[in-house]
């Protein structure tokens, strides 16, 4: 039955609906290749029916032998390396071999998933490689989406179920809104919640998307509530989260960088420089991240994209991977990372944010109020390091070991710092003190060319070439005549 | 008054530092407990706050230095730590400090502690006076009595 969402206007078809579309779409007819949790999603054009017009193969490749036979070696099966693996493969196949009978009528797909659904003991992380390759319109070239979702139902079938939901909802809106990317983003958990299959790595490529930018989209996971983080390169790649996390130490720099200023730089400079001294941890395998918050995206009121295009522009001047989260909460922002890694997590931030963490108002929807956070948020060895904060007016430095909280937390302050959670970062760079991001936006808007001394060269550079945060160049002084 | 810092902690060292000269001290700082105790012997310091944890010599050690120093006046001594065990606070007290402050610091408590010792600094300096007073009154009184005794 079709439904339609509270409060908005869009339709929302059921998923045997979706299949039978597709399988009544003369035009599409491709490959199943499906690994690891049954054949769910072809399943569905089974079974809705008129399968014949849209299925040319479905292959589960179970066997490992058999996979590589097909796909070529993988060192894992479940990765997105296996999956675009099978995407090429099937797809190159399918438009090679029935070009020339259907090419001219026919729009190619092939749709590939691999998967680690629960085991037996549900000791495994449940999750997935879900892609599909696909022609828009006949003789077109290709285009491609993949995802990678986490399942969170408790029981193998229902994951097999949800599954095979969300399959479906990708050749959909593939096929039918692939010129609405942003509605093809929203369909993908019809008939699921995030409460069963999270999608936290999405990218598009290929000659329909060519105006789509990943980033927004990532932006945009988080934003629809499809996911409760996602992260990228500093080259625009999606990044998988597992992947680039998986077993490693983590650094992370909360901010608005907006702009990403030298005091951001130096603060992960010297997080660096500490966390290296660390027991066991091996610098070069540290994963840095500068995460910027949903809140602190819409703390205007809207989303900007342009805003934040800006910012993660200029982070990816300086060469950072970005993390884009709904953790507001420092505990859940260190829950989603110890689901990774069993190695060393540190956050850096500076003495003013320390002060938000220590202000109890933020948990008092937590039972435990404060005590759980910080129980939550310290559990995994989790450490946080800060940097001084400089007070404009009076000159006065605040750090870890003047740091004021209220009388009845002082114990418990005192208590996290001896132990070594809360840590003073020594080696900051006196000259970034004095540089605060919302400082250098007004100097950019007032046209006063002391934020240029603020911000890394390269960013100064970008700010100026695209005209970010308003800027535009000081005026120009007036020639003196010379007699 | 004079103040010698002992810390080996930079950003400490600074704060403590900052402190101290809004609130009108005479400020010297050491980065360790050796350092420190060379800058003892060469000057008068009438209060010495020290970090118990330092490399070199550690703050027990430089207070246990001090105390055994018999060229120098009364030094009021203060143990910035994070021990806060009771084991602690009687060993640094053995050892001859006068006071604790624990680590993270509450400054107005810092600021109290120090006007507590500058206060004792100011008494013992005054007793002192005193007793020199008295003994140069003395000393005047000495030669009348021999020479009406006979």
């Amino acid at each position: 039955m079709t439904t339609f969402a509270p409060g908005l206007q869009k339709e929302i078809l059921e998923t045997r609906e979706k299949a039978l579309r597709i399988n009544l779409d003369l035009r599409r007819y491709g490959t199943f290749a499906e690994i690891g949790a049954g054949q769910e999603v072809v399943r569905w054009f089974f079974r809705v029916g008129g399968a014949a017009g849209t299925i040319a193969q479905s292959i589960s490749a179970y066997d490992m032998t058999v996979s590589d036979a097909y796909y070529g070696a993988c060192e894992r099966y479940v990765c997105q390396q296996r999956l675009q693996s099978m995407l090429d493969y099937e797809y190159h196949r399918d438009v090679e071999q029935l070009s020339e009978a259907r090419g001219d009528t026919t729009a190619f797909f092939a749709f590939a998933d691999t998967v680690s659904a629960r085991n037996f003991k549900g000791t495994n992380e449940c999750h997935g490689w879900l892609g599909v390759k696909f022609q828009a319109h006949p003789r077109d070239q290709d285009s491609q989406i993949i995802i990678h979702v986490r399942m969170l139902d408790t029981d193998n079938a229902l994951q097999q179920e949800a599954l095979g939901i969300v399959g479906v909802n990708l050749l959909y809106g593939a096929f039918f809104l692939h010129h609405e990317p942003e509605q093809l983003l929203e369909s993908l958990l019809d008939g699921l919640s995030i409460q069963r299959l999270e999608i936290d790595m999405i990218e598009f490529s290929g000659i329909a998307f060519r105006h789509v930018d990943n980033r927004i989209m990532s932006l945009k996971l988080v934003q629809l509530g499809l996911s409760n983080a996602a992260m990228f390169a500093a080259n625009g790649t999606m990044l998988q989260p597992s992947e680039v996390l998986y077993k490693k130490p983590i650094l992370v720099e909360r901010g608005s960088f907006r702009p990403v200023t030298n005091v951001n730089l130096d603060m992960l400079r010297c997080a660096r420089e500490q966390f290296s001294k660390e027991p066991g941890v091996q610098s070069e395998a540290v994963v840095e991240l500068f995460e910027i918050t949903m809140n602190n995206l819409l703390a205007s009121g809207e989303l900007d994209y342009r805003d934040f295009l800006a910012r993660v522009d200029l982070l990816a001047a300086v060469g950072k991977t970005v993390l884009i989260s709904n953790y507001f909460e420092y505990y859940r922002l260190a829950a989603y990372l110890a689901r990774y890694t069993k190695n060393r997590i540190v956050i850096t931030m500076g003495a003013a944010s320390l002060r938000e963490l220590f202000d109890e108002k933020y948990y008092t929807h937590l039972e435990g109020g404060i005590l759980e956070s910080f129980g939550r948020l310290f559990k995994n060895d989790l450490k946080l390091y800060i940097y001084p904060f400089l007070d404009p007016e009076t000159g006065d430095l605040t750090a870890v070991q003047n740091f004021e909280v209220i009388p009845k937390l002082r114990k418990l302050y005192g208590y996290l710092v001896d132990r070594g959670c809360i840590e003073q970062l020594n080696n900051f760079d006196e000259s970034c003190l004095p540089i605060f991001s919302r400082d250098v936006l007004q100097k950019i808007r007032g046209r006063d060319v002391s934020w240029e001394t603020m911000v890394p060269h390269e960013v100064v550079d970008i700010i100026k070439s695209r005209s970010y945060f308003g800027y535009r160049a000081p005026p120009k002084k007036p020639v003196e005549q010379s007699d | 008054m004079k103040v010698l810092i002992a810390d080996d902690d930079s950003v400490s060292r600074r704060l403590l530092e900052n402190y101290l000269q809004k609130w009108g001290y005479d400020v010297t700082v050491a980065s360790n407990g050796l350092e420190a105790w060379q800058l003892f012997e060469q000057g008068e310091f009438q209060i010495v706050l020290s970090d118990w944890m330092m490399p070199e010599l550690d703050g027990l050690e430089l207070i246990r230095r001090i105390r055994s120093n018999s060229q120098s006046n009364y030094a009021y001594t203060i143990l910035l730590t994070s021990r806060s065990h009771k084991d602690d606070l009687v060993t640094g007290m053995e050892a001859g400090a006068d006071e604790f402050v624990n680590k993270p610091f509450d400054k107005d408590e810092l600021r109290v502690r120090l006007r507590a010792g500058e206060r004792i600094i100011r008494l013992e300096m005054a007793l002192k006076e005193q007793n020199r007073a008295l003994r140069e009154a003395q000393a005047g009184l000495q030669p009348k009595a021999d020479s009406t005794g006979e």
